[in-house]
């Protein structure tokens, strides 16, 4: 191997080097000034935004905007729509959809590529336009990718629009996964509107997993006949369901569930039993059996030592002072 | 035995030892060249900074899951205000914060007091994980969710596992007192523990370096380069070991470092490995291999996830000596894991992590910087004793430099093309040629101090070098 050969090639790569340096710097100096026209272009299209929402003018159609215009516009209303709400919202939304704002995103959807996809999925959740929403629907039932169901989900679900609890179940919960904080959260969430279906889920649906979020999502809200029906649940062969229903009737904290609660207590499981005695103080609820041995020994205590003293426990709660008898 | 005869056996010897050596420089290097590969793969995938912060709140608030963040402190009188600041100011539904004055001898815990106006508290602690005694519980009215402990000194381990035993959320974020997380890191950090199946133990964010940094009410403010060169290539070390290294060991699933300056960690997870081991210098890389070694074992493979634009920001030492101790602590404490747990090497009980994961770390932290002193001391020997063709050596010698710099250069190009968060045009360009600059000296300082790690860890040297700080107002 020759010398002039060797030094050739460790110059031609040092060369390469030099050069790719070089147009990274270039490139920097070119989008450093491309940032400030943007900026400029951003404040301008914000304030056209704000005074089309503020005139009240639906149809407001700006002819000369480029695609790249329709970027930043995206990028300003992606902020703006956090921040304004009502008709004002609407508005820009009607706004977004006259200039087509959101038509070159809403196509990235159909890309290749999971994590693009997501991109997209995820720079569209701030609009919850009729069109981003029906394509969100869509995706949360149809996509083959699980974090994009999931992504779509959660934007339905902030925009209240999600679609029955077992259509998110089967779109959000893959076959015997375990149960993620996030699947809780979009069951909740869901709740006010669908707490018929949520009953009917957790006492006659089969699947487990569909049975648990259902009956966490009753403890966050519906009427006190759903915290009576859960009572029927506490025949159930599977701990699991029963635990669950006891921690719904906490959240809840619905003296609703004091009938059911007293067989929890004689649960023959030592962690069912633990939980609905947790569930019981929660709910200030103390079980017949319970009493009528708190009245005895207290009687056994007056005969014995003389009359109770009033003792307030601090730790606890001013309003649950307790009896006590003091020798 | 002939002059010609000794000539040829020390040739041989050389030139031997130089193959063995070039051996192991040739598998480092094919190994960055894979991860500079698959890290540009993923980044074509996976766009970063996808959401503002406003639409990650949106997205996730209700859902985010509580965050204790755990922040130990020794000696950050400098910076200890602003950092805590930063941290109560992060962008989280739910979160607390436990700082933990770990024995420090400057006044620290006072600075805390008189700034966040702290009284002495009777809360105590959930689980039992051992650590030195407790000399004070603290908390605030003006914050409810802050809490400071204060105990006598025991080294980060022994801070953290005094943290851990007080929080009270399902996930922990353990960060260094002198680092500011960005307003959004948490958000971006927990967001994969959202829909976790139960592997997901660890997330680990990008660590950025502050030095020359505006920073302000506990934020980094103004992206600068500092006038240090020291520093100004340490910030092309961390661009390359994060966007680079991080993100493809993390894609490839064999992620077993998560900065100690940064990361968030199921609770229940470290409690159940027993919190953070106190005879290690290295305790963020034992921790994650000890939560890889503990799922094989049990049978629960875990994962540990990277996100690279979740960022964190600390301080970088400034000085030769600052940095050796760094330098040397780190290599101290690869050795002390690799050593710890020699069990799972090429041990395919421990799947990847065991086959591919720590022999990497063998090769990387024991031979590599053998190999790389080595070849710079046998090649003039070569020249000299005229064993080599000088063409051939330089030639060799450029190459090795030429593609430290590309791997340096690839980096850069990562960080332009998807974050862009390096000041000025001129600071770039200045940390473009930061990635020729440090062939000429700084790497093989780095070699040599990890040497002197290698020796530690063989003197079984358990004193933790000090590194010294500037302090957050001193940055600019």
């Amino acid at each position: 191997m020759s010398a002039n050969w060797i030094f050739t090639v460790v110059a031609l790569i040092a060369l390469a080097l030099v050069l790719f340096l070089a147009g990274m710097v270039i490139r920097r100096w070119w989008v450093t000034k491309r940032e400030a026209r943007r900026a400029l272009n951003v404040r301008v299209i914000r304030s056209e935004l704000l005074q089309a929402v503020a005139r009240g003018d639906d149809n407001f159609i700006i002819e000369h905007w480029s695609s790249a215009d329709r970027r930043a516009a995206m990028d300003v209303a992606s902020q703006l729509i956090c921040l304004i709400k009502g008709r004002e919202r609407e508005r820009l939304l009607e706004i977004l959809d006259a200039n087509q704002v959101l038509r070159k995103p809403l196509a990235r959807l159909n890309r290749f590529g999971t994590q693009r996809r997501l991109a997209a999925v995820k720079s569209l959740a701030p609009f919850g336009s009729k069109a981003v929403l029906g394509t969100f629907k869509y995706l949360m039932l149809e996509d083959p990718s699980f974090m994009i169901r999931v992504e779509a989900a959660l934007t339905l679900a902030k925009f209240d629009a999600l679609m029955t609890p077992w259509q998110t179940f089967l779109a959000t919960n893959p076959s015997g996964a375990r149960l993620a904080p996030g699947h809780f959260e979009l069951f909740r969430a869901m709740m006010p509107r669908h707490s018929e279906a949520f009953l009917a889920m957790a006492l006659h649906q089969d699947v487990l997993n569909a049975r648990l979020l259902a009956i966490d999502a009753l403890g966050f809200g519906g009427g006190s006949r759903d915290i009576v029906r859960l009572g029927e649940l506490m025949f159930d062969e599977d701990p699991a369901i029963r635990l669950a229903c006891i921690a719904a009737a906490q959240k809840r904290a619905d003296p609703a569930a004091c009938p059911w609660l007293e067989k929890a207590l004689a649960d023959d499981l030592l962690e069912v039993r633990e939980c609905a005695e947790r569930t019981a103080f929660a709910i200030g609820f103390a079980p017949k059996s319970k009493m009528v041995a708190d009245i005895e020994r207290e009687e056994y205590s007056l005969a014995q030592f003389g009359p109770p003293k009033l003792v307030v426990n601090n730790e606890t709660d001013g309003a649950r002072a307790k009896l006590r008898s003091v020798g | 035995m002939t002059p010609e005869i000794l000539n040829d056996v020390g040739r041989s010897i050389a030139l031997g030892i130089l193959f063995v050596a070039m051996i192991v420089i040739l598998i480092q290097n094919s190994v960055y060249l894979a991860q500079l590969i698959k890290s540009i793969q993923t980044r074509r995938r996976e766009p970063l900074r996808v959401g503002s912060k406003l639409d990650m709140w949106a997205r996730q608030g209700r859902a985010a899951i509580p965050v204790s963040v755990i922040a130990p402190a020794f000696n950050e009188e400098l910076t200890i205000v602003e950092s805590v600041r930063a941290l109560l100011s992060l962008n989280y539904p739910e979160f607390e914060v436990i700082v933990i004055n770990d024995g420090s001898p400057d006044s620290t815990l006072e600075t805390l007091i008189q700034n966040f106006g702290l009284v002495p508290s009777d809360r105590k602690g959930i689980a039992a994980i051992a650590h030195n005694p407790l000399r004070g519980v603290y908390t605030t009215p003006d914050h409810p969710n802050l809490l400071v402990l204060d105990k006598e000194n025991g080294r980060k381990a022994d801070a953290v596992n005094a943290g851990l035993n007080f929080a009270s959320m399902p996930l922990i974020c353990v960060i260094d007192a002198d680092s500011l997380i960005e307003a959004d890191g948490l958000l971006r950090t927990t967001e994969p523990f959202l829909f976790d199946d139960g592997d997901l133990v660890a997330v680990g964010g990008t660590i950025r370096i502050t030095n020359g940094c505006g920073i302000g009410g506990g934020m980094v403010n103004r992206v600068g380069m500092p006038k240090n060169w020291l520093v100004r290539i340490q910030m092309l070390e961390y661009l390359r070991a994060f966007l680079i290294a991080r993100v493809a060991a993390s894609r490839w699933s064999m992620l077993m470092l998560i900065s100690g300056a940064f990361g968030v960690f199921k609770r229940t997870a470290v409690i159940e490995a027993g919190g953070y081991r106190h005879d290690t210098v290295g305790e963020d890389l034992e921790l994650v291999v000890r939560l890889h070694r503990h799922g094989y074992e049990t049978g629960r493979p875990c994962r540990v996830e990277f996100v690279p634009d979740a960022l964190c920001w600390t301080e970088a030492p400034e000085t030769i000596a600052g940095l050796r101790n760094q330098r040397a602590r780190w290599q101290q404490g690869a050795l002390e894991t690799l050593s710890n747990h020699r069990k799972m090497i090429f041990n395919r009980r421990y799947g990847k992590i065991g086959m591919i994961g720590m022999p990497l770390i063998f090769v990387e932290d024991v031979l590599g910087p053998i190999a790389e002193l080595v070849s710079y001391a046998m090649l003039p020997v070569l020249l000299i004793m005229g064993w080599a063709e000088p063409a051939l050596v330089a030639g060799f010698f450029c190459v090795s430099l030429l593609f430290g710099t590309a791997l340096g250069l690839g980096a850069i190009a990562h960080e332009e093309l998807q974050m862009r968060r390096t000041g000025s045009l001129r600071d770039f360009a200045i940390l473009g040629l930061c990635a020729f600059v440090e062939n000429f000296g700084y790497r093989q300082m780095c070699a040599w101090f990890r040497i002197v790690g290698i020796s530690k860890f063989f003197k079984n040297d358990t004193k933790w070098a000090a590194v010294p700080r500037v302090g957050f107002n001193n940055s600019l």
